[in-house]
């Protein structure tokens, strides 16, 4: 079953794929997310580029053109040290989240 | 750094655009390689050209993006219907330019603070004072930082070398320019040391505009000399006493030093004047040779402005400047002051202003008519929006095919009805645009309007960042009023109903219905202001024909100045009636007289009078009168009826008894029912027999209830003489008569100043300047409404015959005939304008009573200008009907019914 990556984390998936595998293509990232999660988060295309496009605005990752694993031109984005940060901060803040949460929905 | 990363993306936007493409044709590659499905890899990956938008949109630069590819396609509709475009943005422009020109008047009159420093602090006494009583108010107040005194005099002589020209001079205290916070561009200003005593500071400030003009700018101004010298000024200078003989000033004037240059933008101290020069105020003997007004308690020529001390409010100023008044005029009476005077002087207010706009002659006289015109002119530009939006509307209908397509191929209602909005302001800033060069125009025109006749009022019309922000923000509102309802209209529709419909179908019903709702409001607007414009200019007409007493036609008002030519006491009644003399012979003269204060001449006398026989007052406001001093056959030769007794003669002279004419108003509110001949009364100290009554006339005003007015010989003055102005009556078109009778008094003395030379009508016409302005201008602007309003009726019943050509035809086939169809057709104008007219009159109902006090010898419901209103919407609707009902009438049954 797949379902649909939880609103506001997609940045966060991305940013710590970047941070665990080191430059990636957008392909790369995709894929990756899919199997790290087992097949349960799918990253849509429609969602991936903006989102990719929005963190170049921001500054978190920069994108190089470069080789990919067969020989192909393609486009690899790299996390900065501000990326580095926003990670932290978002997956603190996610925690903070879920923690909260499951206090709320655990059987008394 | 964020900014400079858009920034690298706008102008390297291509390079991007084919990165993002690239990097997206490989994903879809990797993907197909992966599933070995290439046509499912491409329908999961969803629409690439949405995605590429998207991704773009993260760069925050598409909201410009599409707002320049609706600006390009409105401007590519507006192409394609010219004829459209350019009635939409004509009615546009002539709404906003008029906007724009009276808020640029607005702006100027009421709205800019003096450009010195704290303007809010200032505060303005109104009335002139005499200059003790002003050194008293500024030595005695508590509640002011400085208080000072100015007196302008617009027609200042100035003699620099051997040139002579007129220049707006003013008197200003020492403590003028610091006390306004204004410092020099070069040089000094006036300082508190230059008005220590009288004529001691012969020293000048000039304005930057008269530097740059006169002197070419050039910094060697400094320690020129320059000779100035002043008439009358503009004060109100009744109740002076001239036989100074111990005086022995120049005639000459004044010669004065410039030590320094004024910054450009100060103009001075009063809204729509500008002052060349300034003087000291002790300087006024020099300057004013022959009027030593410093010491006299009665010449009230001081304006007085003052600055509140720091943390004191406007109303602590006030009430404290009220303290002190009360205790100066408490002491000026002296130790037998009634109680009946305490009582008067316990309730005695000075009537203060806001000082922030300066000096406020024209912003009092003015504001309230510009009000109304500005009203005028904004239900102008209602009606030129409601013309627009109704355009709008009937292109939206010609477009729904276009935006059915649009809706249905995905377009989203809210960025069509952004496209049309764009459209619609487009519309709206070109009309602005179009609207200021219109304003340009029209401010000159209602400047000119507005100076009357010999005044002169300078206001700058700048097309300055204020009137243009005004001049933008009505352009938007107005590009959002009339285009939003035509878009919210325009979008509310399906593809099928669009495909349904034929192209003259019945969803043309509602359109006609909403643009016939439009062209009703406008008639009804027009209607509101064809009501105002009719009540105002009947009570210009009431105005101008109102009887006066005297008959104003072919009368010329020569005003001199015998004190200015040297003449003292008895002397100037002598000369005067020497100079009658002369006059009385020029060739085209049939009678002449003279008197000193002349007829609306802008400058009155009055007394408050005692020991009235047979009279006992009640209260102060009993004694109040005002008086003229006058030539012999005064009355006789001006034509005002004689009631009782006699007229002034050349016997009344000095040394004979004291002889006084009272007018009609004055006999029945002292002496009811009792002839007044025979009985005495004293003013100004002076017994005074009274000999005559005549009928009231109206000297100086048009609009003021007759007052209670006597007469005196002006060779037996009671306060002293200082001018003469000579009533002379030609025998036809007086123009040729002017010129020579300046010829006469100056060969009688060239020394004696000629002050003017007038018709009285001119003269007249200066006390109606903002009646006539408001008549005319709501006039034309009524003009302009009416046609606006036909255009749109022209247009909505041009649309209704076309959309019912195939019924008509039926009609037409059945045995109407061609007048019957033109009667349907226009019945129907008939009742869109009926209902139109009705609303217009119910609002004129409740709003004219606004403008009651403009009124003159009407009321606000004023059934003539109701009824002329109504006549002529109707008579314009039926015109502006009547072409598309003939053309209804001219309908072949046999092609209409082939129309379809």
């Amino acid at each position: 079953m797949r379902i649909e990556i939880p609103p506001g984390t997609l940045y966060m998936l991305i940013l710590k794929t970047l941070a665990r595998y080191g430059p990636m293509h957008g392909y790369g990232i995709a894929d990756q997310i899919q199997q790290v999660s087992d097949e349960v988060l799918q990253v849509e295309e429609g969602s991936l580029y903006p989102a990719l496009q929005r963190m170049l605005v921001k500054g978190w990752v920069l994108a190089e053109w470069g080789q990919s694993e067969n020989n192909r031109r393609a486009r690899f984005y790299r996390l900065t040290a501000a990326g580095r940060k926003q990670l932290a901060a978002e997956i603190s803040e996610f925690q903070k989240v879920t923690r909260a949460i499951t206090r709320v929905i655990q059987p008394a | 750094m964020e900014i400079w990363r858009r920034l690298k993306f706008a102008f390297r936007r291509r390079e991007f655009e084919s990165d993002l493409e690239e990097e997206m044709r490989f994903h879809l590659e990797m993907k197909a390689q992966k599933t070995g499905d290439r046509d499912q890899a491409r329908k999961q990956f969803g629409n690439v050209g949405i995605l590429k938008e998207v991704s773009r949109e993260m760069w925050g630069w598409s909201t410009i993006e599409r707002l320049f590819q609706d600006l390009r396609y409105a401007l590519r509709q507006l192409a394609r219907n010219p004829g459209f475009a350019a009635v939409a943005i004509l009615s546009l422009a002539l709404g906003i330019g008029a906007n724009t020109a009276i808020f640029s008047l607005i702006d100027h009159v009421m709205l800019r603070l003096l450009p010195v420093s704290h303007p809010e602090e200032l505060l303005v006494i109104r009335r002139h004072y005499s200059y003790p009583r002003f050194e008293e108010l500024r030595d005695r107040n508590q509640a002011f930082s400085a208080m000072f005194g100015t007196h302008s005099m617009s027609g200042m002589e100035v003699k620099t070398g051997d040139a002579t020209s007129r220049v707006a001079g003013e008197l200003v205290s020492g403590n003028y320019f610091s006390a306004l916070g204004v410092g020099a561009t070069i040089g000094r200003m006036i300082l508190p040391g230059d008005d220590r005593a009288a004529e001691s500071g012969p020293v000048a400030v000039v304005s930057h505009a008269y530097w740059k003009r006169a002197f070419a700018g050039s910094a060697d101004v400094l320690g020129r000399k320059i000779q100035v010298r002043s008439g009358m000024g503009d004060a109100d200078t009744y109740g002076l006493d001239v036989y100074d003989a111990g005086h022995h000033a120049s005639a000459e004037g004044a010669v004065l030093t410039i030590i320094g240059v004024a910054p450009p933008e100060f103009f001075g101290d009063t809204v729509g004047t500008v002052t060349d020069i300034w003087i000291p105020i002790t300087m006024q003997p020099a300057v004013m040779p022959g009027r030593p007004f410093l010491t006299q308690k009665y010449a009230q020529w001081v304006n007085i402005m003052a600055r509140c001390k720091p943390g004191v409010s406007f109303e602590q100023a006030h009430a404290s400047l009220d303290v002190t008044w009360r205790q100066i005029i408490t002491d000026a009476e002296g130790a037998k002051i009634t109680e009946t005077r305490k009582r008067e002087i316990a309730g005695a207010t000075l009537l203060v202003d806001s000082g922030e706009k300066g000096f406020g002659q024209i912003r009092r006289e003015f504001s309230q008519p510009l009000l109304v015109l500005m009203t005028v002119v904004g239900l102008v530009l209602l009606i030129a929006c409601l013309n627009v939006a109704n355009l709008l509307l009937a292109r939206a209908t010609a477009r729904r095919r276009e935006i059915g397509v649009r809706l249905s191929l995905g377009a989203g209602r809210v960025r069509l009805i952004r496209q049309l909005l764009t459209e619609s302001l487009v519309l709206a800033i070109l009309g602005g645009v179009m609207g200021v060069l219109i304003a340009f125009i029209g401010a000159r025109v209602l400047i000119a309007m507005l100076a009357g006749v010999g005044e002169s009022i300078s206001i700058p019309f700048e097309t300055d960042f204020r009137t243009l922000g005004f001049t933008m923000g009505i352009s938007i509102l107005t590009g959002v009023l009339f285009g939003l309802a035509p878009a919210f209209r325009a979008t509310r529709i399906t593809l099928a109903e669009t495909m349904k419909e034929t192209s003259r179908g019945a969803a043309g019903a509602g359109r006609v219905g909403a643009a016939k709702a439009l062209v009703a409001a406008q008639v009804a607007v027009s209607m509101l202001l064809l009501i105002g414009a009719g009540l105002f200019l009947r009570t210009l007409y009431n105005l101008k024909t109102q009887d006066v007493g005297y008959n104003p036609d072919h009368l010329v008002l020569m005003r001199v100045d015998p004190v200015g030519a040297g003449y003292r006491g008895d002397e100037v009644g002598r000369a005067m009636q020497s100079l009658l003399d002369r006059v009385r012979i020029v060739p085209g003269v049939r009678v002449a007289t003279f008197s000193e204060n002349g007829l609306f001449s802008g400058t009155e006398s009055g007394a408050g009078i005692e020991n009235v026989e047979g009279f006992t007052p009640s209260s102060d406001r009993d004694r109040a009168t005002r008086y003229d001093q006058i030539g012999p056959q005064y009355f006789t030769d001006l034509g005002i009826p004689i009631l009782l007794g006699r007229d002034i003669s050349e016997r009344d002279l000095p040394g004979a008894p004291r002889v006084t004419v009272i007018n009609d108003t004055m006999a029945k509110f002292y002496f009811k029912g009792v002839s007044p001949v025979g009985k005495h009364f004293t003013a100004d100290k002076v017994v005074l027999e009274v000999v005559g009554v005549v009928r009231d006339a109206q000297d100086h005003d048009f609009r003021a209830e007759p007052v209670r007015r006597f007469y005196v010989s002006y060779f037996q003055p009671i306060d002293g003489i200082t001018t003469a102005n000579f009533e002379v009556r030609t025998v036809s078109n007086p123009g040729s008569v002017m010129a020579m009778l300046r010829t006469e008094a100056q060969s009688f003395n060239r020394n004696l100043p000629i002050l003017s030379i007038k018709d009285i009508r001119e003269l007249m016409d200066a006390d109606l300047v903002a009646e006539r302005l408001i008549a005319k201008l709501s006039g034309f602007f009524a003009a302009l409404a009416i046609l606006l309003a036909a255009i749109g009726l022209y247009g909505v019943m041009s649309y209704a015959v076309s959309r019912r050509t195939n019924e008509i035809g039926i009609r037409m086939a059945l045995g109407a005939g061609a007048s019957s169809v033109v009667a349907m057709i226009l019945g129907e104008v008939i009742v869109l304008i009926g209902a139109g007219a009705v609303v217009g009159s119910v609002a004129a109902f409740g709003l004219t009573r606004l403008i009651e006090s403009f009124l003159f010898g009407l009321t606000a419901a004023d059934p003539i200008s109701f009824g002329a209103a109504a006549v002529l919407l109707l008579v314009v609707g039926a015109l502006a009907g009547y072409l598309p009902a003939r053309r209804a009438s001219k309908i072949d049954p046999m092609i209409a019914l082939r129309y379809e």
